[in-house]
């Protein structure tokens, strides 16, 4: 098993299309953490998982993979990453069985082994078609492809979406029994911030094709905060003693970026702790 | 660490999606068979032969775009060159098939004392040549444009000689086609050849020809995909 320090190192990517930008993207994923991905619809969180892919070609930047700068087609890369894409590529009438078959052949480190126990464990039928199967079965077959091949490095692309809370805890409880080796490292990209706060070491967000923060997922809980207060209140602040402000019909939610500093110069403030859900959100306000 | 081959991986992949209609087609294929051994006329088979050898590679692209299949298979250690490889070979492997049914029919028409089986066995290597020839044409379309977009350039191809003579026909003085025929008996190689010797030379330059334009058409694909994002 080769070892590394990084399994991603993103530094100023950028890649460009007629209606989209992705902008000095950079962020790092050391070994043995999870790093959640978020940002609205559109953001650039699957242009940012195909680059690492090699699925689409960067326009400038550069990606290292397990400390390796990734060149020419990646395929050599590939082999010690396993990857859930939002796009589906299950062909109607096979089988997860013919699928094993097929990517057995394919894939130099296949465990028919592993895999037959994944499916056993997920209780999925290796003789059912895909087309009979629900979007549950269908999640857990890909990540049962995915972790087939025992990869360093799990590229997931919005593999929760669609699932139900059990399902999501299920998927969410193999993710840390997978991290517990500390040579692997996974990036999820996800809208249900909650299931980030569970298990991602690390939080990037994109906006707009921009990277908003990227950071401990604990030290960003621990330093950001929310103020509820009257809009006079607001006036009152300085634009660094605050992040962003939403305006709601009676009261301002403000997020505070910096907890410590806050309560130094507004010690009777009642700050609320922030929910990433929250962060996201009134970062988003900020951005706008 | 297993020992791998891609590209026997994704023709099996290919097979399993064909099995289906591989199944009604082989069904037809023994209808028209025995239809065209009954009738003492081969013509229908060389036709649906041609026609399933020409569609299955592209009802293959089809069932990729529909599951988005490359995006994922390019996620594996897969190289795109070999994708495409992969590609060709199961075009190649489709051909083959249909052109085997083919030439059994023929064999099988010359021993009930139907036909005569060097006829059928000339229809064998043009049937191929053509399909090879217009498939070196549509594959790298259809991996450009999409495959509804190929399958219709595809028909174009297939039509595009016939409206070639019919126009040519029509809007070309006499002429013209007496001097090409003037031009091909004064060729001293083709008068001292008997004619089925010719024709035989001709259906084998045929079939190198179409070899060399699938040679050609791959390198083409590779290209093709080699820039293509997913």
């Amino acid at each position: 098993m080769n070892t590394y320090e990084n399994a991603v190192q993103v530094d100023s990517l950028c890649k460009s299309f007629d209606d989209f930008q992705l902008s000095d993207v950079s962020f790092t994923l050391p070994r043995g953490t999870i790093m959640g991905l978020i940002g609205e619809n559109g953001a650039g969180k699957s242009t940012t998982i195909k680059l690492l892919l090699s699925l689409l070609q960067k326009d400038s930047g550069s990606i290292q993979l397990f400390d390796q700068p990734l060149e020419g087609d990646g395929s050599a890369l590939r082999l010690r990453i396993g990857s859930v894409l939002d796009e589906g590529f299950f062909y109607e009438d096979l089988t997860p069985g013919q699928m094993a078959k097929v990517l057995s052949h394919c894939h130099p480190r296949w465990d028919s082994d592993h895999f037959n126990a994944l499916l056993r464990r997920f209780q999925l039928d290796p003789s059912k078609k895909f087309k009979e199967m629900s979007r549950g079965m269908k999640v857990k077959t890909k990540l049962a492809i995915a972790l087939a091949p025992h990869p360093q490095l799990l590229l997931l692309d919005e593999p929760t979406s669609g699932l139900d809370p059990v399902a999501r805890s299920q998927f969410l409880d193999l993710l840390q029994e997978f991290i517990q080796d500390e040579n692997c490292a996974v990036l999820l990209s996800s809208h249900i911030t909650s299931d980030l706060e569970r298990v991602a070491d690390y939080i990037t967000y994109i906006h707009q094709g921009k990277i908003l923060l990227s950071e401990e997922t604990a030290e960003l809980l621990h330093r950001c905060a929310i103020w509820r207060c009257t809009l006079e209140d607001v006036r009152e602040l300085t634009s660094n003693q605050y992040l962003s402000v939403r305006k709601n019909a009676y009261s301002c939610d403000v997020l505070i970026g910096d907890r410590r500093a806050f309560l130094s110069t507004h010690p009777d403030a009642i700050l609320d702790p922030a929910s990433l859900e929250e962060i996201m959100t009134l970062y988003a306000y900020k951005a706008q | 660490m297993n020992m791998v081959s891609p590209i026997r991986g994704l023709i099996l992949k290919d097979l399993y999606n064909t099995k289906r209609s591989a199944k009604v087609l082989l069904v037809i294929m023994l209808v028209y068979g025995g239809i065209s051994l009954t009738s003492r006329d081969l013509s229908a088979t060389v036709g649906l032969t041609t026609m399933v050898s020409l569609l299955l590679p592209i009802s293959a692209f089809s069932f990729d775009q529909a599951s988005h299949w490359s995006s994922f298979a390019l996620t594996l250690p897969i190289t795109r060159r070999q994708l495409v490889t992969a590609r060709y070979a199961f075009s190649f492997l489709m051909v083959l098939c249909a052109s085997f049914f083919l030439l059994l029919s023929t064999l099988i028409a010359h021993l009930i004392g139907n036909t005569d089986y060097l006829d059928g066995l000339l229809t064998f290597l043009l049937s191929i040549s053509v399909v090879l020839t217009v498939l070196s044409i549509t594959i790298p379309a259809v991996y450009h444009f999409g495959p509804e977009r190929g399958r219709m350039i595809m028909f174009g191809v297939c039509m595009a000689p016939i409206l070639i003579i019919v126009a040519g026909s029509k809007f070309l003085p006499a002429e013209v086609f007496s001097s090409i025929r003037g031009w091909f008996l004064s060729q001293k190689f083709l008068r001292i050849l008997e004619l089925d010797t010719a024709i035989w030379i001709g259906a084998a330059v045929f079939l190198i020809f179409s070899l060399l334009c699938m040679s050609i058409s791959w390198k083409i694909s590779c290209k093709i995909v080699e820039r293509q994002e997913y």
